[in-house]
């Protein structure tokens, strides 16, 4: 553990900031880390999810439209084979 | 097909809940490392789904150039975007590991250089598709760049042998190895849970991309027949 080069009393640490020499102190907890190594991961396979599913409504759309040209179509015919 | 893909679903499901259950409830806190060890039950699978996800990539495009289909361009395709998927996994819970184990979160070790290659090599495939259109000659393109991708796979497994780096090597046995039974079946589950869940990904996003080729080739007979659909997305 490093220890500031003078030791401060409260007053001093108002009015004073003083860089650490040496190795640095653990500043991460392990807990924290793990939620959010797990958050990750489900937030990364979640947005892939949403991906395919926007596609895949992206296809729904178009099949749909696909579907109501093809209704026009034969009702065109159907007509015009009447008319005939 | 419809059963057996529910089926694997709710297996994952079943698999992912054990996982669960062993790494929180089970597996023993490391002593040296503390909880965070505990990242490594879904950062090692999460490898190990990339590594499936880029041969599913290799061998859709190499099935693409010896004969092309749309199963094989879809599963070409698929297989890169599982591969970038579990990829960022690995590149993001490996990182919050390494901030508390080494104090660092990265360096450039040889085995997180060349694992960021291969996601890099993986987005490089994805924006070719995304950008360059659907034709037969950007798809060809896209699959040649599938093969060569897998080049690196071997480099990433093979680079902490290798060329050392700060990478443990739990598995192998050189690092000491995993000491409680509970790891070995944690680690285990997770290995089967992320099998499971790459395969089912990968199914579903090659069905996604097989229908929506389908569905392009109908619009285009559709447009000969004289039908004003759209073309675009």
């Amino acid at each position: 553990m490093s220890q500031p080069t003078t030791e401060l009393s409260p007053n001093d640490r108002a009015t004073t900031f003083q860089a650490v020499s040496g190795p640095q102190p653990e500043h991460y907890s392990g807990e924290l880390l793990l939620v959010s190594a797990y958050a990750v991961l489900w937030l990364i396979l979640l947005v892939w999810v949403a991906f395919v599913w926007r596609k895949q409504s992206g296809m729904s759309a178009r099949l749909e439209e696909l579907e109501r040209e093809l209704d026009r179509a034969a009702a065109r015919r159907s007509a015009s084979s009447g008319a005939a | 097909m419809d059963g057996i893909f529910y089926a694997l679903a709710a297996l994952t499901a079943v698999t992912y809940v054990g996982e669960i259950f062993f790494i929180f409830l089970r597996a023993p806190i490391e002593s040296r490392m503390g909880i965070v060890q505990k990242i490594f039950y879904f950062h090692v699978p999460s490898a190990y789904a990339m590594y499936i996800g880029a041969a599913a990539c290799f061998f859709g495009s190499m099935a693409y150039l010896v004969r092309p289909s749309d199963v094989a361009d879809a599963i070409g395709r698929a297989g890169a975007e599982a591969a970038v998927a579990f990829g960022a996994i690995i590149l993001t819970t490996g990182p919050l590991w390494g901030a508390k184990a080494w104090g660092a979160l990265w360096t450039w070790d040889p085995r997180l250089t060349t694992a960021l290659l291969s996601v890099l090599i993986y987005v490089a495939y994805l924006v070719l598709r995304a950008f360059a259109g659907h034709g037969e000659a950007e798809r060809r393109f896209a699959a040649a760049l599938g093969v060569l991708g897998a080049a690196n796979l071997p480099i990433i497994h093979f680079s902490v042998q290798k060329w050392g780096g700060q990478h443990p090597m739990v598995i192998t046995g050189r690092g000491g190895g995993l000491q409680h039974p509970d790891m070995k079946i944690g680690l285990a589950l997770g290995f089967l849970a992320f099998t499971l869940l790459a395969a089912l990904l990968l199914w579903a996003r090659a069905s996604v991309e097989i229908a929506q080729s389908r569905l392009e080739r109908a619009e285009e007979d559709a447009i000969d027949l004289g039908l004003d659909t759209r073309t675009e997305a």
